[in-house]
C-alpha cells in the first residue's frame, strides 16, 4: 500500500494531540457556560468547566473519527500500485546527446549507456546541436539505442553549433508527439552552458541535467534551475531512475483505471458513518 | 456513472458513484431514528437556581444545537457525500496495445526511383508514391509496434521497434533511394526482421514487404529467409508496387509470402496501392476505439479537505463540552 498524497498524514498528529488533550483535560475548556460564571467561585469555575467538558464528548468523539478518516482518506491510500497497466504510451524517456565542435562524446555515450541498462522505459535518442534532432524513436530495442549512441558526435551533425534549449524542446516534442504520460528528458551536456542556454522551454516532463564531471554540474546548476531540472551527477543515476518510477507509480496509483484499488472511498464512506452521529438529538433534562 | 461527455455543468465532471448522492437526507433519518444523546454535555441547573439565573437574564447552559454548528454538520455531510460520490474528469485516451509487431520493410533500389507513377496529376517516382500511401498509413497503426526497414542491396533498420508510429512514419521522410545499394536483396531485409524479433515477446508478427519486385541479388534467398519467418510465427505480405511487374517476379513474391502463410498483393499505381493498404488494415485490425481508457482525476480532496475544516470547526466549538 502507498499513501498518494502522503504529506496529509502529518495532520494526524495534531488530531491525535487534540484527542488526548480533549480526553485528558475533559475538554480544553477553562470557563463556564453561559453565566455560571457569576455563580461559581472564581477557583472552582476551570476544574468544574472541564469537568462539565468531559460529559460532553458525545459529538467529540464521531467528529474526532471522522476528521481522522478524512485526514486517511486525503493522504489516499491505494494497494497494488505497482502494477502498472500495459499502455505503451505510459512512460517514455528521452536523452538528449549534447554535441559540441572539439569536444569528446565519451562520457557522455558511457553515461547514457548506463541508464540504459535492464529495465529501462521505452528511450529515444535526441541530439542537441546547432538544432534538436531526432536520432532514435521511443523504442525498448536498446542495442539500435547503442549503435546509435556509438556513432553520435558534432561531426555527424547537419548544423553544428550549441544549443542546448533547443535540444531540449525537441525532446519534449518527441515525448508529446509519442502521448508519453509519465515522461523524463535527460540532457548530457558536452560543456559548460553557453550564452543563451538558459532560454526557458516549456514541457511537462520530468527534467535532469546529468554532467558527467563536477566542473560541468556546477557550471549546469543556473541553467539547471531555470529548467525545473533536477541536476545530477554519475553518483545519482538511481536518483534518476527513482524519479521516473515514483511518477509513474503515483500515475497508476491515481489516474490509471484499474491501475490500483483506491481505498480513499472505503475511508470517505467510513467518515460520513461516523459523521452521521453528529446529528443525533439530545434528549431534554 | 453520470455527467459522461460533457459532464455535470459541462464542466466535464463525472461522478464514478452517482448513487452515494441518495446518502443525502440520511442525516434526518439518523436525527430521527438513533437513540438520543444524553443531556449531560448541556448541563441545566436545578429548578431553584435556574429561576434565579433566569432572574438574571439567562435561562443557563448553552442551547442544545446552535444554528451554525447545525450549519458546520451539514457542510461537511454535504461535502462527504460530494467526496463519496466521486467527481472525477477525464484526461487524454491511452493506447491500448494491439499485440501486434509491425514491420515496414521498403525497397530503397535503384528501379524505385523509376518515374512511372503519376501523383496529384504530375508524374512521380514509384518511391514518392509510395512514401504518400506509406507515411500516413503507418502513422495510423496506433497500438502497433512498428519497425522501418530500408533494403536494397542491404538491409538495415531505419526505426526500431516504436509504438510511436508517427515518428516511424516520419523516418520515411528521411529514406533515400539507392543509400543501401542499388539492387535488390529480398533475403537481407526479410533475415533481418527475423534477427530482430527472435527475441521480442511473443505475439502477432507480420511484416510488410513492399518492392517493385525486381530480385536480383541475394546470399540468403528470399525462400529461405522466409522459412526463418514462418519459425518464428512472421508473417509475411508481398507488395509489388509498379506499373508493370513481371509475371515471373509476381509468381516468385507469391511463392515467398506462400512460405510465411502470407500473401502476394499487386499495385499498379497509387489508388492501387492505397487499396492495398486498406485491404491489410482490414486484415489486421487495431484496437478500436471503445477499448481506449482514459486517465481519470480524482475530484474528491477539495469535498475531503472541506470537510475536515467542519470536523475541526465542530472539535473547536464542542472544545467546552457545549453543543
Amino acid at each position: 500500500m502507498i499513501f498518494a498524497s502522503p504529506f496529509w498524514l502529518l495532520a494526524l498528529p495534531a488530531l491525535a494531540g487534540a484527542a488526548w488533550l480533549l480526553r485528558r483535560g475533559g475538554g480544553l475548556a477553562t470557563t463556564l457556560p453561559g453565566q455560571w460564571d457569576r455563580l461559581i467561585d472564581p477557583a472552582l469555575r476551570g476544574p468544574l468547566a472541564r469537568r462539565l467538558g468531559a460529559a460532553g464528548g458525545a459529538r467529540r468523539r464521531p467528529a474526532l473519527a471522522a476528521a481522522a478518516l478524512t485526514t486517511l482518506a486525503l493522504a489516499h491510500p491505494v494497494i497494488g500500485a505497482g502494477d502498472v497497466p500495459a499502455h505503451p504510451d505510459l512512460v517514455g524517456r528521452v536523452l538528449v546527446i549534447e554535441t559540441a565542435p572539439g569536444i569528446d562524446p565519451g562520457p557522455q555515450r558511457r553515461l547514457a549507456e548506463r541508464l540504459l541498462g535492464p529495465g529501462a522505459p521505452p528511450t529515444a535518442l535526441v541530439a542537441a546541436a546547432g538544432e534538436g534532432y531526432d536520432v532514435v524513436p521511443l523504442t525498448e530495442d536498446r542495442a539500435h539505442l547503442g549503435r546509435y549512441l556509438a556513432v553520435l558526435s558534432d561531426a555527424v551533425m547537419p548544423e553544428h553549433g550549441r544549443r542546448p534549449a533547443a535540444g531540449l524542446a525537441h525532446a519534449e516534442a518527441t515525448l508529446a508527439r509519442a502521448g508519453a504520460v509519465v515522461a523524463q528528458t535527460v540532457f548530457l551536456p558536452a560543456a559548460a552552458p553557453p550564452g543563451g542556454a538558459v532560454a526557458e522551454s516549456a514541457g511537462r516532463s520530468l527534467r535532469v541535467v546529468l554532467a558527467h564531471d563536477d566542473a560541468l554540474r556546477r557550471a549546469w546548476r543556473e541553467t539547471a534551475a531555470a529548467w525545473g531540472a533536477r541536476l545530477a551527477g554519475p553518483e545519482d543515476l538511481d536518483a534518476v531512475r527513482g524519479d521516473l518510477e515514483a511518477a509513474l507509480t503515483e500515475e497508476a496509483a491515481t489516474r490509471l483505471p484499474g491501475g490500483a484499488t483506491d481505498l480513499r472511498p472505503w475511508l470517505a464512506a467510513a467518515a460520513a458513518a461516523c459523521w452521521l452521529a453528529l446529528f443525533r438529538r439530545r434528549a431534554e433534562a | 456513472m453520470i455527467g459522461g461527455g460533457e459532464g455535470i455543468l459541462g464542466l466535464g465532471v463525472e461522478l464514478l458513484r452517482p448513487w452515494a448522492l441518495g446518502l443525502a437526507p440520511a442525516p434526518l433519518l439518523a436525527a430521527w431514528l438513533a437513540p438520543a444523546l444524553a443531556p449531560a454535555a448541556a448541563p441545566r441547573p436545578p429548578a431553584g437556581v435556574a429561576r434565579w439565573l433566569g432572574a438574571l437574564g439567562e435561562a443557563g447552559g448553552r442551547k442544545p444545537a446552535a444554528p451554525s454548528g447545525l450549519a458546520l454538520r451539514v457542510l461537511g455531510w454535504v461535502a462527504l457525500v460530494i467526496a463519496l460520490a466521486g467527481p472525477v474528469t477525464r484526461g487524454e485516451a491511452l493506447t491500448t496495445p494491439s499485440g501486434r509487431d509491425l514491420i515496414l520493410a521498403v525497397d530503397l533500389s535503384a528501379s524505385m526511383s523509376e518515374e512511372d507513377m503519376r501523383l496529384a496529376g504530375r508524374r512521380a517516382t514509384r518511391f514518392a508514391v509510395l512514401r504518400d500511401v506509406v507515411e500516413p498509413f503507418l502513422a495510423g497503426r496506433t497500438g502497433d509496434r512498428v519497425a522501418v526497414i530500408g533494403f536494397a542491396t542491404e538491409a538495415y533498420l531505419v526505426a526500431p521497434p516504436t509504438h510511436d508510429v508517427g515518428a516511424a512514419a516520419a523516418t520515411l521522410e528521411e529514406l533515400s533511394i539507392g543509400l543501401p545499394g542499388r539492387r535488390t536483396d529480398l533475403g537481407q531485409a526479410i533475415g533481418l526482421a527475423v534477427r530482430m524479433l527472435e527475441d521480442a515477446p511473443e505475439g502477432e508478427r507480420l511484416m510488410l514487404m513492399l518492392t517493385d519486385g525486381e530480385a536480383n541479388l541475394g546470399e540468403l534467398g528470399a525462400e529461405d529467409a522466409a522459412a526463418l519467418a514462418a519459425g518464428i510465427g512472421l508473417e509475411l505480405r508481398m507488395i509489388g508496387f509498379g506499373a508493370e511487374i513481371a509475371p515471373e517476379n509476381a509468381a516468385y513474391m507469391a511463392a515467398v509470402a506462400a512460405i510465411t502463410g502470407g500473401g502476394y498483393h499487386e499495385a499498379r499505381d497509387r489508388e492501387g496501392l492505397a487499396a492495398v493498404a486498406g485491404a491489410i488494415g482490414a486484415m489486421a485490425p487495431l484496437p478500436g476505439p471503445e477499448t481506449r481508457e482514459r486517465r481519470v482525476f480524482d475530484l474528491s480532496a477539495p469535498f475531503l479537505a472541506a470537510a475536515l475544516c467542519a470536523a475541526a470547526a465542530i472539535l473547536w466549538r464542542e472544545r467546552g463540552g457545549g453543543a
